[in-house]
């Protein structure tokens, strides 16, 4: 039977990686996401969870030992966030490359110096070449499904999949989760068949050299899986919600159906947006919102299909790549390059190094927004300069 | 510590608002801006605590100080701690119950401190040094004491360190305890040279009291057991029971001291019980390492490496670990002693902790 | 929606006292949120933490900070001195305190009922903690649900029992005597 807990996010990742039954983990401890993989020691340790916990001395070698896992056709998890996950840069191109469905929970966390442990999204959009998918999430319970839903869009494409969550205002929220009856998550998401699996009778070979003649080949062929995990995951996601009552999808519109001006947002900070949008309607504002729950692959047509033909469109970005704009600013822009007539996109960074955001604050940049004639492609919103 | 920190303050930048800030994220100030002593509930506090030998010991010799300053190469300064409390350490060497050593915390560790071998040793120096404890101010009121025992003795011993005037009368001083007459001789002679005037002949209590302003002696029927009182208010009465000589000396003692409240004016107060000890659960033995019992003390150096043996329960002997453990550097080094600063002493009790004698507490913090 | 601000030291057990109320109020039918305001998290350093309870889910529960709490709880009276503990405290609001004080003796506005418990007294008979360094969470909680009633005292032991990490009957026991001897300021 599935029940209810109250769970921080944190330990929600924990029970998502349990209910998934994964094989393997290996982790090295970073704060705020320490939480998760103490908890799934324990889980392994009570011997609740069929697994192995390997203990190591970096991120890097996490990374690694997920890889080998993984490779040996295990079904392997691991968590870091910010500087664990920088470290774990090299080995994140490795999984791709070596087409390892690995599920990795990271807990946004801004990139030090300064030093600091609150959420910011620059830790994981920095990964956004890598070849991995990247799915953020709003609540505890989105944590908990999206680490099942992960393992089954990334074993079907063959590419390791990102679940994000923000630092402690999910990280450490305890609020409701259901938890899923452990029958109905193994029909939803049978035990790993790996397509390729290192075994000692039928020998194999992991990273071996490509030439010119065959590289690029293999470059095609993880773009193709990117482009097809788009309609993996739409499928996937509807048959997840029609099993367990959820609402989910590539992205996820909110009062969006006669909205002139929409506020893009993703991660924890929706909820927040939300209850503004829903305030604002209240007020009788035409505001709708857009939550960009998957990064990677980028969700291009539902972009277009939800902009398409609004009068001001807001990005929020709780990130910034330094030289150029918010990140998912740029990256809606360019989706809305080929859109006739061109619809006016701003651009938003807030709440970097985990700064509050409130709803006055979403408030504020809808009436900016109204007002702003010329497109503004970098407004700091509360910045003390 | 903060005093040659603030040479420095005109390199402070000031930051009085975000457009202050520098580029690079570098920290210009001291972090003593940041007092965490606002974080703290409770307090650590420097608090000596009796030991165990301490309660024990019949005449509350500070056993732990003594030794402590013996093994700091004062031997001087640990007999008159000594003197304070014990008068004939020579005779207790031998003649000494040692209840200190069955009570010793020590004992539950490997072997108690040769507690009793250690003070005849110290006080032997004080003996071939003639060197005796302070007096108190001199009261300026003469009183007689008058008997053999041993307790009289003490008695006119510690009157005449509470600063009266002592005339002590006595015929066969140290009767009844089988000391040599070198013995006898040694003692006497350290009474007299103290100050106090021996007179060698017996008198009628009726004329004693007539021509002193107090007496004590050892013979008749006590009123108070407790401070020796009798119906005569001049008059304090105080003998040997025999079952412990050391907790006879303390007789005497306390009947001195009653004479001497009398004689001050003041109410005669009974002993208050002493203090709880440090038990032997309240010591980090981590810190000590076994080391054999040296039974007999005949040099220096065989008191220091046997001095070194103890724990110190309940006594600062300036081990130093409360400051090297702080890991705020709250606790500075001042004549031998940590001091807290307070400003930045978070209250998180590792010094308290990690104190191996259990000389610092905690205490609740009042808003 | 009502939103709760606690005030308490590192090591006193804010954090958990603030996730036990939501779980109680989510025991008692309701939805619940519960959030540390993380910083230096240090033994005695001033911890705040927050609780939103709301009727259901369809309440759209922000992650965003408390500003405006309708309760605040103070685990540590010793910060009423040095902290703005009533900010933008909403009129009419509990402020709930751990002292063996009577609620009269604190100077605070009549805009504000005011509740005491000795909850570190309770803390240390029930053995939570230690004597200098009682943790009080679970006690002050069971002062909080007896003069707000926004949990009910049932909610409050199955909650407790279910995350208090040790002494768990002994937690719900000093629930129950702060509910029974939490004072009101008249």
């Amino acid at each position: 039977m599935s029940f209810k807990k109250v769970l921080t996010g944190n330990h929600a990742v924990s029970y998502g990686a349990t209910s998934a039954r994964v094989q393997v983990i290996s982790a090295y401890p970073i704060t705020p996401q320490t939480t998760i993989v103490e908890l799934l020691s324990e889980i392994v340790a009570e011997g609740k969870l069929d697994a192995i916990f390997v203990n190591v001395e970096s991120e890097h070698s996490a990374m690694s030992a997920c890889i080998g896992a993984s490779a040996a056709g295990a079904r392997a998890f691991t968590a870091t966030s910010a500087q664990g996950l920088a470290l774990m840069h090299e080995m994140l191109h490795w999984a791709a490359g070596a087409r390892l469905p690995i599920v990795m929970a990271n807990v946004n966390r801004a990139m030090a110096p300064p030093w600091s442990i609150w959420t910011e999204q620059n830790d994981s959009l920095s990964q956004r070449d890598t070849g991995w998918m990247q799915f953020y999430v709003e609540s505890n319970q989105e944590a908990y499904d999206y680490v099942i839903l992960a393992y089954k869009v990334a074993e079907k494409v063959l590419l390791p999949a990102m679940l994000v969550l923000d630092a402690f205002v999910l990280s450490h929220t305890s609020e409701p989760v259901e938890i899923y009856d452990q029958d109905k998550v193994d029909e939803f998401l049978p035990p790993y068949e790996p397509k390729y699996a290192i075994e000692p009778g039928k020998p194999i070979s992991y990273g071996a050299l490509s030439k010119p003649d065959t590289y690029m080949e293999f470059r095609y062929k993880i773009q193709r899986s990117m482009e097809e995990a788009v309609k993996v995951i739409e499928e996937e996601t509807a048959k997840f919600n029609e099993m367990f009552g959820r609402n989910y999808g590539i992205v996820e519109p909110y009062m969006m159906d006669d909205a002139d001006y929409v506020i893009v947002s993703s991660g924890a900070m929706t909820s927040t947006v939300r209850a503004a949008v829903h305030e604002m309607r209240e007020e009788g504002k035409k505001v709708g919102l857009l939550k960009m729950k998957t990064f990677r692959p980028f969700p291009f047509e539902k972009v277009r299909e939800y902009l398409s033909g609004r009068k001001k469109v807001a990005v929020l970005d709780r990130n910034i790549s330094f030289g150029h704009h918010g990140i998912f600013y740029e990256e809606i822009k360019s989706a809305m390059y080929s859109v006739e007539p061109r619809v006016p996109i701003h651009g938003y960074i807030l709440g970097l190094g985990g700064r509050d955001v409130t709803k006055q604050d979403i408030k504020e940049i809808y009436d900016d927004l109204i007002k702003r004639e010329e497109i503004s492609e970098i407004i700091w919103k509360g910045v003390k300069l | 510590m903060s005093k040659e920190s603030l040479e420095f303050t005109d390199k402070i930048v000031r930051i009085e608002s975000e457009k202050d800030l520098p580029e690079a994220p570098i920290s210009q100030g001291f972090t003593l801006v940041n007092k965490t002593g606002s974080w703290r509930n409770v307090r650590p506090l420097l608090k000596e605590q009796n030991a165990p030998c301490q309660n024990a010991c019949p005449l509350k010799v500070w056993i732990q100080s003594f030794i402590d300053l013996l093994t700091r190469g004062k031997p001087e300064d640990a007999a008159l701690e000594i003197l304070k409390n014990n008068p004939f350490p020579l005779l207790t060497r031998r003649l000494c119950r040692a209840k200190c050593e069955i009570a010793c915390n020590r004992k539950k560790y490997d072997a108690p401190i040769s507690i009793r071998e250690l003070e005849g040793f110290t006080g032997s120096i004080a003996y071939d040094k003639n060197i005796y404890p302070e007096r108190e101010k001199p009261l300026s009121r003469k009183i007689a004491v008058t008997g053999n025992s041993e307790s009289i003795m003490s008695a006119a011993y510690f009157a005449y360190l509470f600063g009266l005037d002592v005339d002590l009368y006595t015929t066969s001083p140290f009767d009844g305890l089988g000391l040599s007459e070198e013995e006898v001789e040694r003692e006497i002679s350290r009474l007299r040279n103290m100050g106090i005037n021996i007179i060698a002949e017996g008198k009628k209590l009726e004329e004693l009291l007539d021509k002193y302003d107090a007496v004590i002696t050892d013979m008749g029927e006590v009123k108070d057991k407790l401070t020796f009182q009798t119906d005569n208010e001049k008059l304090y009465i105080v003998a040997p029971e025999r079952k412990d000589f050391s907790r006879d000396l303390y007789f005497g003692k306390r009947a001195a001291k009653s004479v001497y409240q009398y004689l001050k004016g003041e109410p005669i107060e009974k002993d208050a019980p002493p203090p709880r000890s440090v038990s032997f659960n309240n010591i980090v033995t981590d810190y000590f390492e076994p080391e054999e019992r040296i039974d007999t003390i005949n040099t220096m150096q065989e008191a220091i490496q046997e001095g070194n043996r103890c724990f110190s329960c309940g006594h600062c002997n300036s081990c130093g670990n409360c400051y090297v453990f702080c890991p705020d550097a709250a606790i500075s080094w001042i004549n031998d002693l940590p001091v807290v600063d307070y400003d930045y002493c978070k209250g998180c009790g590792i010094c308290v902790e990690e104190c191996p004698r259990s000389v610092l507490i905690l205490v609740p913090e009042r808003g | 929606m009502i939103e709760i601000r606690m005030h308490g030291r590192g090591g006193q057990g804010t954090v958990v006292a603030s996730k036990v109320l939501a779980d109680a109020a989510f025991k008692d039918g309701k939805y619940a949120q519960s959030f540390p305001q993380y910083g230096v998290e240090r033994r005695g350093a001033p911890v705040t933490a927050f609780t939103r309870i709301a009727d259901s889910e369809k309440d759209l529960i922000v992650r965003s900070f408390i500003y405006e709490p309708d309760h605040v709880v103070v685990l540590d009276p010793t910060l009423l001195s040095t902290q703005n503990i009533l900010e933008g405290l909403k009129k009419g609001g509990w402020v709930v305190i751990n002292t063996p004080e009577a609620p009269d003796s604190f100077d605070i506005p009549s805009d504000y009922k005011v509740a005491t418990v000795d909850a570190a007294s309770i803390a240390v008979k029930w053995r939570l903690g230690t004597k200098t360094q009682p943790i009080v969470n679970t006690a002050i909680l069971g002062a909080f649900s007896k003069v707000t009633g926004i949990v009910s005292l049932q909610a409050l032991e199955k909650a407790i029992l279910e995350n208090a990490p040790v002494k768990q009957e002994e937690n719900v026991n000093a629930a129950k005597e702060a509910f029974e001897s939490v004072k009101i300021r008249s």
